[in-house]
């Protein structure tokens, strides 16, 4: 492999701006690397090269004749999850019931990438409908962790964690519902960060649950995710929960020390984490001391609720959502023709898989007439209580450290069978997705050789805190800067 | 936390699924899935408004225009089966 995609993308959007490499350059390498390696680890369902290739080739041109700006993503080589829409280009959702779908429009993060001159190089492997913690329920098969290919990556954006762990590209953007973003970028070793609810448009992201999915950054450092953010954030008129911010520059706080800011240490967090993890967690404590912060346990009790909450707000949404899917408009179609209502359930039953069906039917009980107030509006309620329980805990601090999965990668078929024990997967992610907070994962030590993520949460709006906590971390650490070797 | 046949076959048809070999696991798991949810009985939810939205944003308004968006072909080039500019479906109704 060679070497150029071991460095950030922010180091990497310097070198094209000062013209040491061209974007041909940076792309043929990361085409030569999907080449080499991505059979190993199947992180993409579809593969751009020879359009890549051009686009590169086009940009050198223009930016030679100043017909361009440089801008972050000039030549970068990008990887979308597969839930993001791009037109012309198979987007698939990880299912078989969009497997020949080509979207007739991009994403509203689409669109910037491509305004920006980025170069999108493929498809990102992802669980169905971003249903999944291990990437295994894609109808595309599974995606394997680069740092041990008998293992899984996360989910439910393995695909886009594992394609920038093993250097196949610069960066991707994921979706993170319940934890889709954080928990890959900690089991693959990388740095993932799921923004403030609203702060990227979902337009042409396939929903899955809308009150909690947000699209956020793939990349190695907190740094390059701030960068990118600065690129895919903003209002946009298609997505009436998405807002325009009071400030334009997400790493405008990297420069400033964290002396004397508070970090609270939810306790409620550790109780079903591994005593690795936790150790690991210890001495990430350590650093942050060390640069200054003050450090105290706090207590979040509504966290052991959060996981019944979430597994009756997303399902609800999704048996919603997924309704759209009939067979007629777009999608599979089975082969059943006696009636429209057959067409109907069979086009549905043989294109979606287990987990998918699992979730509607999961969501269709909790939302049906004589179950929504005890199971729907009951969880609205404590879900009320768990942003005041937050609101109330930042008062008090400016951010909170957790770790990012309760295991390391696990083994591929290990959790299939076991929904409940694949959920708990996402017990320290799916409380900030049901509060809307922004949070990001970085690598921060190794157990037997696995990745090991902490989290670092922030206030609604505290997007800057958040990577100015993980840029002092990495500015004084090595772990971001481990690769697999693959 | 027990899902009779009739209430299952209720949900399916809600859902727009079927089941047939997978049906007794989709069943068992449903089952503890939702027995879990018993947990949250415990709080006390009285006066609670239940959240409908987490950033507090407010009304969100565009101008209230057409705006041509995708064409016709754009639309219908997905659709399984289409013919003279429209979707083609199985028969809705049983008799004539």
């Amino acid at each position: 492999m060679n070497k150029l995609l071991e460095l950030s993308t922010t180091e990497l959007s310097n070198l094209i701006s000062s013209k040491k490499i061209s974007c041909e350059e940076l792309v043929s390498e990361s085409i030569q690397n999907i080449k080499e390696n991505d059979s190993k680890i199947n992180s993409f369902i579809t593969i751009l090269d020879k359009e890549a290739l051009q686009k590169a080739k086009d940009l050198d041109n223009k930016f030679s004749r100043k017909e361009i700006e440089h801008s972050f993503m000039t030549g970068i080589p990008i990887m979308l999850k597969d839930n993001i829409a791009t037109k012309g280009i198979k987007t698939t959702a990880g299912s078989k019931i969009l497997e020949n779908y080509i979207s007739p429009y991009d994403s509203f993060v689409t669109k910037k990438i491509l305004n920006n001159n980025g170069v999108i190089i493929g498809k990102g492997n992802l669980d169905e409908f971003a249903m999944g913690s291990s990437n295994e329920t894609s109808y595309f098969g599974p995606v394997k962790n680069p740092w041990d290919t008998a293992r899984v990556p996360g989910g439910s954006s393995g695909g886009p964690a594992a394609a920038v762990s093993a250097g196949l590209v610069a960066c991707s953007l994921g979706s993170d519902t319940g934890g889709s973003i954080r928990q890959p970028a900690s089991l693959c070793g990388i740095t993932g960060m799921k923004p403030t609810y609203g702060t990227v448009s979902r337009y042409g992201l396939i929903a899955f649950a809308s009150s909690l999915d947000q699209i956020g950054p793939f990349a190695r450092t907190a740094e390059d995710c701030g960068n990118i953010l600065n690129v895919i954030s903003g209002k946009d008129y298609n997505d009436s929960t998405s807002y325009e911010k009071d400030f334009n520059n997400f790493n405008s706080k990297i420069n400033q020390d964290i002396k004397g800011l508070k970090i609270g240490i939810p306790k409620d967090y550790l109780k079903n984490v591994d005593p690795e993890i936790k150790i690991i967690l210890e001495n990430s404590i350590k650093e942050f001391e060390n640069l200054g912060a003050i450090a105290e346990e706090i207590e979040l009790p509504l966290t052991e609720y959060c996981m019944d909450v979430y597994y009756i707000i997303a399902p609800s949404e999704a048996s919603s959502n997924l309704s759209r899917y009939d067979g007629v408009k777009y999608g599979h179609r089975s082969s059943t023709d006696e009636n429209s209502r057959a067409s109907l359930v069979d086009s549905r039953s043989e294109g979606f898989g287990d987990e998918v069906k699992r979730r509607i039917m999961i969501g269709t009980y909790t939302l049906s007439a004589g179950y929504y107030d005890a199971y729907y509006k009951k969880a609205q309620q404590i879900r009320t209580l768990i942003v005041e329980e937050f609101e109330n805990a930042f008062k008090k601090f400016d951010v909170l450290l957790a770790p990012t999965s309760p295991t390391t990668a696990f083994k591929i078929n290990e959790k299939t069978n076991d929904p409940i024990k694949m959920y708990q997967s996402d017990l320290c992610t799916i409380p900030v997705n049901i509060a809307g907070l922004p949070a990001i994962s970085i690598n921060a030590g190794f157990d037997k050789n696995l990745p090991v993520g902490i989290q670092i949460i922030g206030p609604q709006n505290g997007d800057q805190k958040v990577i100015q906590f993980a840029h002092k971390f990495q500015e004084n650490s090595k772990w971001h800067l481990k690769y697999p070797k693959i | 936390m027990k899902i009779s046949k009739e209430e299952f076959e209720n949900l399916s048809k809600l859902a727009s699924l079927s089941f047939d070999s997978s049906k007794e696991n989709i069943v068992q798991d449903l089952e503890k899935i939702l027995s879990r949810f018993e947990s949250l009985s415990k709080i006390d939810t009285a006066n609670v408004e239940p959240t409908s939205h987490v950033t507090n944003l407010k009304n969100s308004m565009r101008d209230d225009k057409n705006k041509k968006i995708l064409s016709k072909e754009e639309i219908l080039q997905n659709s399984p089966e289409n013919t003279s500019g429209q979707i083609k479906i199985p028969r809705v109704f049983d008799n004539e």
